[in-house]
């Protein structure tokens, strides 16, 4: 697996840790990085098209990120707590950083049977 | 994965299997009836296409469609020995009657609530990006000193003003918001109305004192309207005066000022009302401070 989640534009390069990304939210036509030490990085670039970078760049160690509906990508490494009835999920290393984000009840229950499966 | 944005609110994708390129847990999209149906959907809908392009004899060109253009930065000239002022002037373009101001010595910000015209720092504050109905919040996506205090692209025209220089433009996404973020610029979106010399067509129709940002004569200027106009022909008459690149800024009733100097003595120009409503929290405003001067 390569370390780093590498994008990069005409003006710009990011490299970022695997293990550092928490997750990723859809803005339209940008996305939102958030990262353990709690950063926010705003990019130009579409959520899909991190996605297949993420498929691309990480191919070797796969099952490490989901895709949640159209607008998460999310470290499964952080999944913490999930509860389809209200439609939440939380992120947290129970440490540094704890996002409650929203995502769709059927979406949150596909992903409680994968983890369920994992046992 | 032939298209990563294919994936629905209520489904989820493991991404990066490497024995399975995209595990999914939703069944393959060739099982689906709907795929199917819109496959049968698009081939007849393509048939008529073509028939009814066959058969109508059209002599149409195509026009250039003008997306994603910016101008090039453009900086303030800041001559620190003069004071900061407006030159303004008044002109006349196809009936519509136009006052322009021109910002001397003076480098251009953004600021969130009603800028104070005592502050006497300030030469000209113009209302920015409109505010939402719906909650309050500023619309479209907006960097106020590096910081992002909203998302969105419901206007395709915008303005960066990076390292104090003003880049307009049209586009759907442009780098200029990252770089705004990164070295504390500002960034806000507003309807384009010239590009490269050409008028944009915008759906609001109705008449209204018009405000505008524009690039003239390879400087930056506001130029409002002195009468009732429609958008078509205030943007019209921006492009026949010889503008390049302008975006709109909020029109009707918006507040603003200029400070200009009349024979060495200082004069304020204020214009529109100050909104008292709390939905004008985050009323916002484009303004020239002085640099020093």
């Amino acid at each position: 697996m390569s370390d780093y989640l590498t994008l990069s534009n005409a003006n710009e390069l990011i490299r970022i840790p695997a293990e550092s990304l928490v997750f990723i939210a859809s803005e339209g036509n940008y996305s939102d990085i958030y990262t353990r030490d709690n950063e926010k990085r705003t990019v130009t670039i579409q959520l899909g098209a991190i996605e297949e970078l993420i498929h691309k760049q990480f191919r070797t160690d796969g099952n490490l990120f989901v895709r949640i509906g159209k607008s998460l990508i999310v470290n499964m490494e952080f999944v913490h707590y999930i509860n389809p009835a209200k439609r939440q999920i939380v992120l947290s290393d129970k440490h540094t950083f704890n996002f409650s984000l929203e995502a769709s009840k059927e979406a949150l229950r596909e992903l409680k049977k994968y983890f369920e499966k994992e046992l | 994965m032939s298209n990563y944005n294919d994936i629905k609110d209520n489904e989820i994708r493991i991404i990066g299997n490497a024995e399975q390129p995209t595990t999914t847990l939703r069944k393959p999209i060739y099982r689906r009836w709907w795929f199917w149906a819109a496959l049968i959907a698009i081939a007849v809908l393509t048939a008529v296409l073509i028939s009814l392009t066959m058969s109508r004899t059209s002599n149409d060109t195509a026009k250039p469609t003008v997306e994603n253009i910016e101008s090039a930065p453009i900086a303030p000239t800041v001559d620190k020995s003069e004071p900061a002022t407006v030159l303004v002037r008044d002109t006349s373009v196809n009936d519509v009657q136009m006052r322009i101001y021109t910002p001397v010595n003076a480098v251009p910000e953004l600021c969130i609530g009603y800028p104070d015209p005592k502050d006497n720092t300030l030469v000209l504050a113009f209302q920015a990006a409109d505010i939402r109905a719906d909650n309050h919040e500023i619309l479209g996506a907006y960097v106020l000193k590096g910081e992002m205090q909203s998302h969105g692209r419901s206007k395709k025209g915008f303005c960066a003003i990076i390292d104090g220089k003003i880049q307009l433009g049209m586009a759907e996404s442009t780098p200029l918001l990252e770089e705004a973020t990164e070295k504390e610029g500002y960034f806000f979106r507003q309807y384009p109305l010239v590009l490269d010399g050409q008028m944009v067509q915008n759906k609001p129709k109705n008449k209204a004192l018009r405000h505008a940002l524009c690039e003239w004569n390879g400087t930056i200027v506001t130029v409002s309207s002195m009468g009732m106009e429609s958008l078509h022909d205030f943007s019209q008459a921006l492009a026949d005066l010889g503008v390049r690149n302008a975006i709109y800024l909020v029109g009707a009733d918006a507040y603003g000022f200029c400070h200009t100097q009349s024979d060495d003595a200082p004069e304020t120009t204020i214009w529109g009302e100050r909104q008292t409503d709390k939905m004008y929290k985050k009323v916002n405003f484009i303004v020239w401070r002085s640099n020093g001067n």
